[in-house]
């Protein structure tokens, strides 16, 4: 039950792809809960907290971004021979983030409206999740991550036990909650039904529709909700919008904006 | 607290609104949570209160399936209007619980009850249709091989407080499943808000010797045969005004025997296996139970309201047991309407009509059941 | 659990629910089938059975996994195939040419298998599959459906009839079984994803 006594600490790393930084900083966010945490870790890798970078092998290295150039691409392998446990946190590595809506549109056209030299960008048509490319142990979703999840996730490695971050819906958190489901009772669109529960309902509790940053929940029914919106008189515009947002890339999500194209 | 009240058995009253609040505050006296129906978020939700106040005062609602609306009425009432989406499941067995905590004490585990203090609640405008459903989870949780001692503990400190029901909902179908809209059993006292040109009266009847005691301290005159019709016929119109229906009879073994419909294909993909249905249900009990670790070792043993619509709920070694949206709408449907009555000898439903308010894409038991029954007649 | 040491501290809650009806199978002959890791949960009925051996007619016991290598108990097994009062069978799915015994599901052993069908137990314990057609190929031979017995697997949180979990059709695993006899839950078990 109890952390086995170790003489060594694990090796912990943290490596980014294509990102904000946003979910390293849920790492760094977590004061109170860090600062034990790190006595029991020994941190190789973290360019976010110090430039220090530890030698591999990683007992746990957890991967923020998506994969975006050929480097990354082969950085990634190269990240994943030193890892025995691979985490990847996010939307951008779980389903290639927000800039995987490239992977809707000519990536050169996009290159040339934001860049003077287009032709020094070098950077592949599709903006991918890391199980894309190696084998990940485990996935946090959420744009950002939550902190509760992040340290649950590292605790329950950390003592060997499987880590609890439930697939099912946000509904369900929501209903966990007593909260008013904005959906039926305000008329206001919310991804809640489709969405990987691990935000505790945020929004919902804010009393707007949730915009489904832990991406699809286990079986999804994204077709039924979208109908169901538009029965609400939400425009197929908007429905495509709603999906096509931080997890674009998410197979349900992308075919769901896809057939309100 | 609450024990069946026979007709007539306890004393029957009237009392202004001043009455209700005197009400209140004497359950406070008494040590009492009072937990009762207020506007949150513009819906009708469970929590606190202290005076009539905080209730939904003057408000009525308007609900369908997968619509709910809080709308002004011209009357200032303390109850027109039916349940919203929460139930006082929430209070007596909470959707996350603490069961026990081990600490590490060198070589030593000692385990702790997750259990903290808890104030003795009175429930507060109970609809008959949350009492029945309260006695359905009495079997469940009380009266079986094995109890809830978090439950009975709750339970048994409870003191109940219901309320007619002055209007139907469009979702409500408690006269099909002979749980409403009069409330006759399982309450301390219960309340009928009488409208009329003059006025809003409340006619209060005791359901047990405690809400006896407490009636005789509240300012009140003796109730006499023309309230007792006005409460009636308030019922009566109650009734009348109830548009849902479903078919009871051979319900039971017309679902179990048609486990294969293919109404369960045509249901399972409109379903958002979202679990909305099961969180409101006044019935449902299913919870998943999880294990935690912090830091140091130490261990907390954790229980969440769980639902049938989920992958995990199925989840054996080497895969899952239900894995089609279908085989999961079925469990839900064919446990209320059928298995409960193996189970625990009634129906698991009450027609309380939450889960058809409350499903993000509108789908109706009620619907679904009868269209398996019309098929079957049909075919 | 594996990597703990002597001195550690596990909890045990149970027992629960229904076990092995040993004793109402006396004075018949008794067959137990498993199949994969389903022949831990039969063991201690054959161990009950062998500690008592005189009050049984023939016992059999089948067994069925998916390779050699898979076999459980396997040093158990070959004792126990040594004794003149039980068949030991073991068959498995694929195996090398350095297996000699069955290849082919459990299931074909039970034809050639000897006992007396009109008063014959048998146990079953293994994925659900194996135990619908183990429990059709005993009705082939005519042996009583209210003698069949299996042991269900459900997910499970409370063991006492209140999380919900186990459910299977109106009954639940964890209190109502998980030994269930074959008649009774006939009907049930044959019904997909249920
Ligand atoms: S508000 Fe959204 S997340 Fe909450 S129950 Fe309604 S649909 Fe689900
Ligand atoms: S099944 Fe629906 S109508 Fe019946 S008690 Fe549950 S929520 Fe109410
Ligand atoms: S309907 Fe589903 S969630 Fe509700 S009690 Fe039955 S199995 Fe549990
Ligand atoms: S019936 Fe409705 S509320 Fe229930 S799981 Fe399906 S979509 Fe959700
Ligand atoms: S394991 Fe909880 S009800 Fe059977």
């Amino acid at each position: 039950m109890g952390a086995p006594a170790r003489k060594q600490k694990p090796k912990v790393a943290v490596f980014k792809f294509a990102s904000c930084d946003g979910c390293q900083l849920s790492l760094l966010d977590c004061e109170d809960e860090l600062l034990p945490l790190v006595g029991h870790i020994e941190i190789a890798n973290f360019l976010e907290a110090s430039r220090a970078v530890g030698k591999g092998p990683y007992d746990i290295t957890l991967v923020e971004g998506s994969i975006t150039t050929p480097h990354d691409a082969e950085r990634i392998h190269k990240i994943r021979r030193q890892s025995k446990l691979l985490i990847c946190i996010g939307a951008c590595a779980t389903a290639g983030g927000i800039q995987a809506l490239r992977n809707f549109g000519d990536v050169k056209q996009f290159t040339s409206y934001v860049y003077a030299s287009p032709q020094y960008i070098e950077t592949l048509k599709k903006s991918t999740p890391i199980s894309d490319h190696v084998k990940v142990d485990y996935e946090l979703r959420g744009c950002p991550i939550s902190k509760a999840q992040l340290i649950e996730t590292l605790l329950a490695f950390l003592h060997g036990r499987k880590p609890v971050t439930p697939p099912h819906s946000v509904c369900t958190e929501c209903k966990r909650r007593g909260l008013t489901c904005v959906m039926v009772a305000h008329g206001t669109p919310c991804l809640g039904p489709v969405t990987h529960a691990g935000c505790n309902a945020l929004c919902p509790s804010y009393l707007r529709g949730c915009f489904g940053c832990f991406g699809p929940k286990e079986t999804p029914n994204a077709d039924a909700l979208g109908e169901q919106w538009i029965r609400m008189g939400v425009s197929d515009e908007n429905v495509l919008r709603a999906f096509r947002s931080f997890n674009a890339g998410a197979d349900v999500f992308r075919k769901e904006s896809e057939s309100h194209e | 607290m609450s024990r069946p009240g026979m007709d007539g058995q306890f004393g029957r009253v009237v009392m202004a609104r001043d009455g209700i609040d005197a009400l209140i505050r004497l359950l406070d006296r008494q040590g009492f949570r009072v937990l009762g129906p207020t506007v949150k978020d513009a819906a009708v939700a469970l929590a606190e209160i202290s005076s009539t106040t905080d209730l939904p005062v003057g408000w009525t609602d308007a609900q369908d399936a997968a619509s709910y609306r809080l709308v002004k009425h011209e009357r200032e009432t303390l109850f027109h209007y039916t349940v919203g989406a929460q139930s006082w499941k929430q209070f007596l067995y909470p959707s996350r619980t603490c069961l026990w905590r081990a600490r590490r004490a060198g070589t030593e585990l000692r385990i702790e009850s997750g259990a903290s203090p808890e104030q003795k609640m009175a429930l507060f405008g109970v609809r008959s249709c949350d009492l029945h459903a309260i006695g359905i989870h009495d079997r469940v949780f009380a009266e079986g091989s094995y109890r809830d001692p978090g439950y009975v503990r709750r339970r048994s400190n409870m003191f109940v407080v219901a309320v007619n029901c002055s209007k139907a909902g469009a979702t409500c179908f408690c006269t099909s499943m002979s749980t409403g809209p009069r409330a006759t059993d399982g309450f301390d006292l219960c309340l009928t808000e009488l409208t009329s040109p003059d006025g809003i009266t409340y006619f209060v009847e005791a359901g047990s010797s405690y809400g006896q005691e407490m009636l005789a301290q509240l300012p009140s005159r003796t109730a006499n045969e023309p309230d007792v019709s006005s409460v009636n016929v308030m019922i009566t119109g109650t009734i009348r005004q109830m548009k849902r229906s479903l078919e009871t009879a051979e319900l039971k073994p017309l679902l179990q025997k048609n486990a294969e419909h293919r109404q369960w294909l045509d249901v399972g993909k409109r379903c958002l296996n979202c679990a909305n249905c099961t969180m409101v249900c006044p019935t449902c009990f299913c919870v998943t139970v999880e294990d935690t670790t912090d830091l140091s070792g130490n261990a907390e043993r954790r229980r969440a309201w769980d639902s049938c619509f989920t992958l995990d709920y199925s989840y054996i070694h080497g895969g899952h047991i239900r894995t089609s949206p279908q085989a999961r709408y079925r469990q839900w449907l064919t446990h209320k309407l059928a298995s409960w009555h193996d189970q625990f000898g009634s129906s698991g439903c009450v027609g309380c009509g939450r889960c058809i308010t409350w499903c993000p894409v509108g789908i109706d038991i009620t619907a679904e059941a009868g269209a398996i029954r019309k098929s079957v007649k049909i075919g | 659990m594996a990597r703990m040491k002597a001195g550690e501290i596990i909890g045990i809650r149970g027992p629960f629910g229904t076990p092995w009806p040993v004793q109402e199978a006396e004075g018949n002959d008794l067959v137990i089938i498993g199949g994969g890791i389903g022949l831990a949960p039969l063991r201690p009925a054959l161990y009950y059975t062998l500690a008592n051996r005189s009050r049984f007619g023939k016992v059999v016991l089948l067994y069925g996994t998916r390779t050699p290598q898979d076999i459980l108990y396997r040093k158990e097994l070959e004792a126990l195939r040594a004794r003149f009062d039980l068949d030991v069978d073991v068959t498995v799915d694929r195996a090398g040419s350095d297996w000699h015994g069955d290849v082919g599901v459990v299931t074909r052993l039970i034809p050639k298998a000897s006992f007396d069908p009109a008063s014959t137990f048998a146990f079953i314990c293994g994925p659900e599959v194996m135990m619908r057609f183990t429990a059709m190929a005993l009705q082939k031979r005519e042996v009583p459906l209210q003698n069949i017995y299996l042991t269900m697997e459900r997910n499970m949180k409370c063991a006492i009839g209140l999380c919900g979990h186990c459910q299977m059709g109106p009954l639940f695993v964890c209190k109502d079984g998980p030994v269930f006899r074959y008649d009774r839950i006939r009907d049930i078990f044959t019904t997909r994803e249920i």
